[in-house]
């Protein structure tokens, strides 16, 4: 089949579709090599518009529109629930996943804090003895040096003696025994005979006089005990350690401090 | 300006518009006047892109249907006709679409009669070729040839220009020849 160009196929269909005789034979003169595809269009525009022109020419049929209602289109807002609606069924989906996979652990239950105290076994009350309250002042106050001890010590006890006459070493044994002391004697201990007259003063004052006059030195051991160590005759009488007293302003050698001075015992001359 | 000149410019008179006015006010028989005009163009234009009759002839009911409910959408700024024609052919290529996948689905000894019914009406080449078109070309040449509308009127009536109208013409054309010369005489 021989290539056709393009103005010579717009020509021929331009013919084709208005065949003028005299168009037909001046193409035919120009394109004789054409004259048969001219030939070919012509005939088949003739039966392109034929084909249409053979429609039945029925009768037309009365018009009777026709009310089928196309397919509702659902309303926005159905889409719109409908998206809502698979996003909660898409969440449930989910958390009730996420719960089967990771089970909540359970959590501590919150209760009311109980502000009262807790309950205690019962204990059995005993009666407790207290000793009366001290209103002394003076007692209350503690003496410098001595610490401050939540029982009395027993060298402040009170202790009175009126011209009793026994040796030292018996005296201070009396002296600890009515304090409620326990006293220990060192070897050495001079064995003199003394008369105790005091009235009003504590063991320790007792001890301490006794000391000074006859030379030994009390050495307070643990609690309630003493210890007593006869003195260096180079040292003289020594005083009961940790025991300083006020130095007497009134009377310096008397040692004091201006009380008054208790009975002295007297040294048993007689022996 | 434009709108100026377009103004000043004196309308074609187009006769159906009075009937569209008519049926608009209420007078049912302005539209019978209508369809019984232009009942035949349409059917040939829903005959040759189905290429079916009884098929066309339902199409023509629905195209006009369409024209019936929906005439107070006719703008007046092209012919009547002009408009009535394009809803056809949009009708007709969209019932032809719809018929290609419900005919995939046939058996074919289902579908031979319908065709044989178009044979005896048509020139067999003819209607071989124009059954190998794609419907947008059968409606180009159906518009122009059995129809016979200017290429203004194709050209409105599938929603281009003249030009793009005039081109979609020839290679319609072109592409029935082959398909006509490919048919045994």
């Amino acid at each position: 089949m021989k290539r056709i160009a393009p103005e010579v196929e717009r020509l021929m269909w331009l013919i084709a579709e208005n065949p003028d005789q005299r168009a037909v034979t001046d193409f035919e003169s120009r394109f004789p090599e054409f004259r048969a595809d001219l030939a070919k269009h012509i005939a088949m525009v003739d039966g392109l518009k034929t084909a249409g022109k053979k429609v039945p020419a029925q009768e037309i049929p009365r018009f009777v529109p026709r009310y089928t209602t196309p397919p509702r289109r659902p309303n926005r807002s159905l889409y719109v629930a409908f998206a809502f609606v698979l996003g909660a069924l898409a969440f449930g989906t989910y958390s009730a996943t996420v719960m089967l996979v990771n089970p909540p652990r359970p959590t501590p239950k919150v209760t009311d804090v109980v502000l009262s105290p807790p309950k205690l076994p019962p204990v059995e009350t005993q009666p407790v003895h207290r000793e009366p309250i001290n209103t002394n002042p003076v007692d209350l106050v503690p003496e410098k040096g001595v610490e401050s001890v939540a029982t009395p010590d027993p060298m402040d006890k009170v202790v009175d003696f009126k011209g009793q006459r026994a040796p030292l070493a018996a005296a201070i044994t009396m002296v600890c025994k009515k304090a409620g002391i326990v006293c220990e004697l060192a070897p050495g201990v001079p064995m003199d005979e003394v008369v105790l007259d005091y009235e009003g003063w504590s063991a320790r004052d007792v001890l301490e006089d006794l000391g000074q006059k006859y030379g030994f030195s009390v050495f307070p051991q643990q609690e309630g005990a003493i210890l007593i160590i006869p003195a260096r005759k180079e040292d003289g009488p020594t005083r009961v350690r940790g025991d300083h007293k006020p130095t007497p302003t009134s009377d310096p050698g008397d040692g004091w401090g201006g009380r008054e001075r208790p009975a002295k015992a007297e040294p048993d001359k007689s022996r | 300006v434009s709108a100026v000149i377009d103004q000043a410019r004196p309308a074609a008179f187009d006769e159906d518009v009075v009937l569209v006015e008519r049926y608009l006010a209420g007078d049912q028989a302005a539209f019978e006047l209508l369809y019984s005009k232009y009942y035949d163009k349409v059917l040939a234009i829903a005959r040759g892109v189905l290429m079916d009759a009884d098929e066309a002839a339902d199409a023509v009911q629905e195209v006009f249907t369409l024209v019936y409910r929906h005439l107070n959408r006719f703008d007046r700024r092209a012919r009547f006709s002009t408009w009535l024609f394009r809803v056809a052919v949009n009708r007709s290529i969209q019932e032809a679409r719809k018929n290609k996948h419900k005919n995939r689905n046939v058996e074919l000894t289902e579908a031979l009669p319908a065709e044989n019914k178009e044979a005896d009406d048509m020139d067999p080449r003819v209607q071989t070729a124009m059954a190998a078109l794609a419907p947008a070309d059968r409606v180009l040449l159906v518009l122009f040839y059995w129809d016979e509308l200017s290429l203004q009127e194709i050209a409105d009536s599938i929603g281009c220009n003249v030009n793009a109208a005039k081109t979609r013409l020839y290679r319609a054309r072109e592409r029935f020849r082959v398909q006509y010369e490919l048919v045994p005489e």
